[in-house]
């Protein structure tokens, strides 16, 4: 269904159900049901097109996506939504709030939590697993561990178009790899790449240092929006608690980054939800969601784990790609200084 | 949307900054003996919950100001220049017609030695000529410019775009730097850490810091080899040319070793004191004070400043040299 088919259902859904529900509702309310439910869904749940609760967006930003479009979303013409009815129906959905911590009921987390009430993730962190070659399932090859894989439910549903360019992307990995060529690997990969990264959380914020290439994010978790689109190798994230779990929602990619060393790859539509839920004091249960309607037909989602590192003393020490480039570069005297 | 340095625009990491300076003819900061006055001590800093003075907050960077005293004859700065202008990147795009700015001054950052200069051992001298005169070469140009970590006190020196994000938890206070998304922990708790094996190394080196009254004392050891400790400081208006790369060329050792206090003069600004000891390089340990952080305007926040991923044709162009060819193993389990 094309977005537009959407739109006009959504006309005429609203026309159909819309007098005895608006009584007493958000003036945005009737605005997002109209342009925006069928495929947001209803009460910005989410449907073919990705929730807007919790909206992580300001209304200047909201305002940009509908005049200019989104990934598969198209322009909306003042025609159809005035700015006010923009700002109204954004409104609305911050009415909404954060969605109920679903996830506290069936939490078994029981370890140290921070004054705030929060689980404390303050500590060094790493994956183990082979997702950083290669984040479906593969055998090994040399110097390359074998892996079952982190996609949830198969492999990755990418169109047509984009399973050959990732297969391209395989066949020229040694050059075309971003990270190859010593660029931020981007989110999630930083994540599964095979180093250790470093959790501060602060009430306001988390950060996360990573030993590579010391790529930092740093997390808003005070309730902002996203700031006005502007495109970053890492994204801009943003978080918010939901019960236990530390939800962290990340856009406004440069689309020149790839999931693995193995080509998988998207575009500058990436939007990644990211889920952190402490299972034990010692790992978290880490679940990925990636949208992006210029490459894959649907959303998909990672899951693994992450495990605290326990050493005595341990902290990040450093590996600086850069001079690795440059050392490349130049001559084996290299008595640089 | 500032124009910082974000993805493509973070093309000549320092050249750039250096040449903004120039232009504006950037100038000056408050005297050393302003500065004394308003200090010592007077101010009493806010706390954080547990205890410790509260620095936690965004800063810019302080005001343009010589590294070094400049060569030759002394020099004086030209009549009516004595207007500053910030150093922030952003206050260059939209600057503030009402500011006045600091005093004027020329004086150099460096307050010990009381010459001003880098007291460097002859031969480091002699290399430091060397190195300046080969900056077209890959292998000895400027760290910065090629993206490799800024080093202390370099980290904090008047650039454009070291903007900075303090963060504190008991224990540690975390320095994050906008330029090259470099970052600092700062462990206040020594008995919990066990010194680095004296072969690991870091761009950042290792700090280990202390409160001393309402002062933050951080030493640090554990440097790389390849960076630079100091590097320019925009010279005042009318200053000598050469003065644009005062602190430029200036290497150290794997035993440099840097001490540096950082005191809350007012609500809004933050002195930074740093000595530079490396016995291999230098003859006697050395001292700069400045302003090095002054807090941002509500709103401000750190954009991410993706330096070697643009920084390509920038080193091309300096010395000819295609890294955009070059490639590294990537990083598997």
């Amino acid at each position: 269904m094309t977005h537009r088919q959407c739109l006009l259902l959504a006309t005429a859904a609203w026309l159909a159900t819309a007098p005895a529900a608006a009584a007493q509702e958000h003036p945005g309310a009737a605005p997002y049901q109209e342009v925006c439910q069928l495929c947001h869904g209803d009460a910005g749940r989410g449907d073919i097109a990705p929730p807007l609760v919790p909206l992580g967006f300001d209304a200047d930003y909201v305002l940009a996506v509908v005049r200019e479009g989104y990934g598969q979303m198209p322009p909306i013409s003042r025609r159809e939504l005035s700015d006010d009815q923009v700002r109204q129906a954004v409104g609305y959905l911050a009415s909404l709030g954060p969605a109920p911590a679903a996830q506290a009921a069936g939490s078994t987390y029981e370890g140290p939590r921070t004054p705030e009430g929060q689980p404390d993730l303050n500590g060094i962190w790493q994956v183990v697993n082979a997702a950083a070659w290669d984040v479906r399932p593969h055998n090994a090859q040399d110097g390359v561990p074998a892996g079952l894989g982190v996609v949830e439910n198969g492999d990755i549903p990418y169109q047509p178009w984009a399973a050959e360019q990732q297969e391209a992307n395989y066949a020229n990995r040694f050059e075309e790899d971003p990270v190859r060529q010593c660029f931020l690997p981007g989110v999630p990969r930083i994540t599964y790449m095979p180093f250790p990264f470093r959790i501060l959380q602060t009430p306001d914020h988390v950060v996360i240092t990573y030993e590579f290439a010391h790529a930092t994010r740093i997390i808003y978790t005070d309730g902002s929006p996203h700031p006005l689109p502007n495109d970053f190798w890492m994204g801009d994230s943003r978080g918010h608690w939901e019960g236990d779990t530390l939800v962290v929602d990340t856009t406004h990619f440069n689309g020149r980054t790839w999931f693995d060393a193995a080509g998988n790859f998207h575009s500058d539509a990436l939007h990644v939800v990211e889920r952190y839920t402490p299972v034990t004091p010692y790992h978290l249960d880490y679940e990925v969601t990636i949208e992006d309607p210029n490459v894959f037909t649907r959303p998909w989602k990672m899951r693994m784990p992450i495990y605290r590192r326990m050493e005595d003393g341990l902290r990040l020490l450093e590996y600086d790609c850069v001079d690795f480039i440059l050392q490349s570069m130049t001559a084996p005297e290299g008595a640089a200084r | 949307m500032t124009c910082r340095g974000v993805g493509p625009l973070a093309l000549a990491p320092i050249l750039l900054g250096a040449l903004l300076g120039a232009l504006l003819g950037a100038a000056a900061a408050p005297t050393a003996a302003h500065a004394q006055e308003q200090g010592s001590g007077a101010f009493e800093p806010p706390r954080t919950p547990w205890g410790d003075p509260d620095f936690r907050g965004y800063y810019l960077p302080g005001p343009y100001q010589p590294l070094e005293a400049p060569a030759g004859d002394p020099w004086v700065p030209p009549e009516g220049s004595n207007r500053g202008q910030g150093a922030a990147f952003s206050r260059f795009f939209e600057p503030d017609p009402d500011d006045t700015g600091p005093d004027f001054l020329s004086t150099p950052m460096i307050v010990d030695p009381p010459d001003g200069k880098v007291p460097l051992q002859p031969w480091a001298a002699e290399r430091r000529r060397e190195i300046m005169a080969r900056q077209d070469e890959l292998a000895l140009l400027d760290p910065r410019v090629k993206c490799l970590p800024s080093a202390l006190p370099r980290a904090h020196l008047p650039v454009g775009y070291n903007t900075y994000q303090v963060l504190q938890v008991p224990g540690y206070v975390v320095m994050l730097y906008e330029w090259n998304h470099l970052s600092r922990y700062i462990s206040l708790n020594d008995d919990e850490r066990p010194p680095l094996p004296p072969g690991i190394r870091l761009g950042m080196g290792d700090s280990r810091g202390r409160w001393e009254g309402d002062t933050l004392v951080v030493e640090t050891t554990n440097f790389t080899t390849n960076t630079w400790p100091v590097g320019h400081g925009a010279p005042p208006e009318g200053a000598p040319a050469s003065a644009l790369t005062t602190g430029h060329g200036v290497f150290h050792s794997g035993d440099l070793h840097v001490t540096e206090r950082f005191t809350m003069t007012d609500a809004d600004t933050i002195r930074y004191r740093a000595t530079i000891a490396d016995p291999q390089v230098f003859t006697q340990p050395w001292t700069i004070e400045i302003d090095a952080l002054r807090r941002a305007p509500d709103g401000h926040m750190l954009f991410e400043y993706a330096c070697h991923e643009g920084n390509g044709r920038n080193l091309e162009l300096m010395t000819g040299a295609d890294v955009s060819t070059a490639r590294v193993g990537a990083p598997v389990p």
